[in-house]
């Protein structure tokens, strides 16, 4: 404490002036000492009279006090401004203090009187409660520092009535040293401010045991404001510090599980949908930090997320699964797709259920959110395969159901064609030649779908091969081109090409079949008598061969499904088989290392190409 | 070796010019009076132009009109109806004779005697 900063301690000058014991003079300061807290008091002579009193009584220390003392003072000064007379100065001190203390003991008189009609009054009503309610009551007069506790008090503090002194150091002597500070200053606070006062602090007995208290109080004054007597009770609140401290811990035990729960966490009061809770985990599947997705919204903090469901349709606030859980306590599971402030995309699987007190009404809602985004991505990926694998499945039912018709045609007609021989022979009737050749044209029919049933499952199965030889593509197309101009004279058939042979190495039985496949095609899908045009170009890497017709053309989709198996562009009177043949085409070029493909718009004709490497290396089988 | 003005007659709708070949001379030969038509369509415009046949055999995979669309307007059509064998090469002839509404039916390939065996069944020994 500071002896000798001024106004602290004329503030501290709001006590009786009774209680100033002894005083010295110190280069013109005069210190005292005051009995209820034994401490300094020091007040200076150059103060002036007026100001004195005012800031004295300002305090609280009453106007007795500051008159006296400021009077005493100012007339040492008037008189002897100089220092060095001091026994006039002692006679002023002396009369003075006597003065007061006269006048104080008289007041004291008075306070007595009075206090004993309160006494009577309230510290019975204390005593019934503080029985009844198993507290301490204690009572302490302030003037004759004179301390009552009743035996609850005593067992608070560890104490027996032999060892209780029956002053206020007593219950100084009991306080925790860490809490001893603190106490003192609340105490003074209510002695020379508040009138009511409560304090938590902890005694420790003499035994060793620590509890912690509760103090409520009350502080009497005089007419002039001056605390003449305390009193108020003390409670045990040790166990209900303990049962706080064990709640917290539980608390803070249970945040720590649902913080750091793998699964995304998100709680809002009821009725209002409010979020209350939202862990890392749901923040980190909505994207974003706390502050960008939670905060500062008022009525539901969802608005800052995007939800939308599987289809992509927005769901609104008002809709999502936690609203509805709060609101109908409907308990659903579904999965949503979180779009974060990136534009990045999150599916989570939510399950969500409201959570209602032990009468049954809604206190919130919880919804759990596991993020599925990798899961989803692979059940969509196996579903689309699964389609993939179906429609392959399907188109070879269909392709079955097709090859069973083709097959059974040829055999219809070559069995009936046989019988009808067989009856004529047995009526002794001529070999008719014509249904002889008849029979062998069907057969030959059976014999080409059976040669492309068997090449589609080598290629199918990847053991096609090819028997490499140096050939002349140009020859190879050439030849092939003059056998189909005689066996349909009426189509013109032209082939342009670069002089001089193309010299590669392929399989020339199989090129000339895919040579003759589009010629075949070009043929039977366009008008008759229309011109089909084939081109042989070289290029630095490749040799293309390309077959041009005036035809109906294809659409995209026709384009597409023109290569694999068991798929016929379009169904056409003069068409029969089993529409391999493009297939089998695909299958010996992509052998030989080259590529197949196609240029059609409807209406516009179509042009069906190949393209050849030059390099002399190649497979043997296919994959 | 039949007498003609007994003859019946029958009408065989078949695409496929072989088999239609075959069941012609077969069924001629029989002693049948046998009309042909190469789909459904050519098979209506016979039955509009002529007397209901004693019995018709139709295929069912055929351009044009096939098996199912000429039975439907058949059967819409005429009220007064000649029996139907339908001639399939599916695997499951009978379904797709039953499909057709048919009254017998006969899986690709089958035999002469079949045929007639089918005909006795519907016209009685010829």
């Amino acid at each position: 404490m500071d002896h000798l900063n001024l106004i602290p301690q004329l503030a501290r000058a709001r006590h009786p002036v009774s209680q100033i014991l002894w005083g010295v003079v110190v280069s013109g300061i005069i210190i005292a000492i005051e009995s209820v807290f034994w401490r300094w008091l020091a007040v200076s002579p150059y103060v002036p009279m007026p100001l004195g009193i005012i800031i004295t009584s300002f305090f609280g220390g009453g106007l007795w006090a500051g008159f006296t003392a400021t009077f005493i003072l100012s007339f040492y000064g008037l008189i002897f401004p100089g220092s060095g007379h001091w026994f006039p100065s002692l006679i002023f001190f002396i009369t003075g203090v006597l003065g007061t203390l006269l006048v104080d003991l008289a007041q004291n008189k008075i306070r007595e009187l009075a206090g004993k009609e309160i006494r009577a009054e309230e510290a019975e009503r204390l005593k019934f409660a503080a029985a009844a309610a198993n507290i301490g009551i204690w009572e302490w007069d302030i003037p004759k520092d004179t301390l009552t506790w009743d035996d609850q008090m005593l067992t608070f503090y560890g104490l027996d009535r032999a060892s209780f002194t029956g002053h206020v150091d007593s219950w100084r002597k009991g306080i925790h040293p860490e809490d001893s500070a603190y106490s003192n200053q609340i105490l003074e606070e209510a002695l020379y401010g508040k009138t009511k006062f409560e304090l938590e602090f902890r005694v420790l007995n003499p035994s060793g045991q620590i509890k912690v208290l509760k103090a409520n109080g009350y502080v009497m004054r005089d007419e002039k404001g001056s605390p003449i007597k305390m009193f108020g009770l003390n409670r045990d609140i040790t166990g209900e510090k303990e049962n706080l401290k064990k709640m917290e811990e539980l608390k803070a035990y249970f945040e720590a599980a649902l913080v750091q729960s793998p699964a995304g966490v998100v709680i809002g009061d009821a009725p209002t949908g409010l979020l209350r809770f939202v862990n890392p985990a749901a923040l980190n599947i909505a994207g974003g930090d706390e502050e960008t997705l939670v905060k500062g919204v008022d009525i539901n903090r969802y608005a800052r997320w995007r939800i939308t469901d599987m289809d992509g349709v927005p769901i609104a606030n008002e809709d999502l699964p936690l609203a509805q859980a709060i609101r109908s306590g409907e308990t659903s599971s579904t999965n949503l797709i979180f779009i974060r402030p990136t534009g990045e995309k999150r599916v989570a699987y939510s399950q969500t259920a409201p959570v209602r007190r032990s009468d049954g009404s809604i206190i919130s809602g919880v919804t759990v959110f596991v993020d599925i985004t990798e899961q989803h991505k692979l059940m969509e990926e196996l579903s689309s395969a699964r389609e993939v694998a179906e429609s392959a499945m399907r188109a070879k039912a269909t392709f079955l159901d097709i090859a069973a018709h083709e097959l059974r045609t040829p055999v219809t007609a070559a069995s009936l064609l046989t019988q009808l021989t067989q009856r004529q022979l047995e009526k002794g009737e001529a070999l008719d030649k014509n249904i002889i050749q008849r029979i062998r044209v069907q057969l030959d029919r059976l014999s080409r779908l059976v040669v492309d049933l068997l090449e589609v499952s080598k290629l199918d199965r990847g053991v096609l091969e090819l028997r490499y030889e140096p050939t002349d593509l140009r020859t190879l197309v050439s030849d092939c081109s003059s056998t189909f101009q005689i066996q349909f004279p009426d189509r013109q058939i032209t082939l342009h090409s670069s002089n001089g042979s193309i010299e590669l190495m392929l399989d020339p039985i199989r090129i000339y079949e895919v040579v003759s496949n589009l010629i075949d095609n070009a043929i039977k899908y366009s008008p008759e008598g229309s011109p089909i045009e084939l081109v042989l170009e070289t290029g630095p890497e490749s040799v293309r061969f390309l077959v041009r017709d005036h035809g109906p053309g294809l659409t995209e989709e026709g384009q597409r499904k023109l290569f694999s198996a068991f798929e016929r562009g379009t169904t056409h009177e003069k068409t029969s088989g089993l529409g391999l043949g493009l297939f089998i085409c695909r299958g010996i070029i992509a052998l030989h290392d080259g590529t197949i493909g196609v240029h059609s718009a409807p209406g516009k004709g179509s042009t069906f190409y190949f393209d050849l490497p030059k390099k002399k290396e190649f497979k043997k089988t296919g994959s | 070796m039949n007498n003609p003005k007994t003859k019946k007659n029958l009408l065989v709708i078949e695409d496929e010019a072989d088999i239609l070949f075959s069941l012609k001379s077969y069924l001629e030969s029989e002693g049948y009076e046998v009309a042909t038509a190469e789909n459904g369509k050519e098979g209506l415009t016979f039955l509009d132009e002529h007397p209901m046949p004693a019995l018709i055999l139709l295929d069912m995979k055929m351009p044009v009109m096939n098996g199912w669309e000429f039975s439907e307007a058949y059967r819409r059509k005429f009220s007064l109806r000649a029996p139907v064998i339908v001639m399939t090469a599916a695997a499951d002839a009978e379904a797709r004779a039953r499909e057709a509404q048919a009254n017998g039916w006969l899986g690709k390939p089958f035999s002469l005697d079949e045929i007639n065996s089918q005909l006795q069944k519907f016209l009685g020994a010829q």
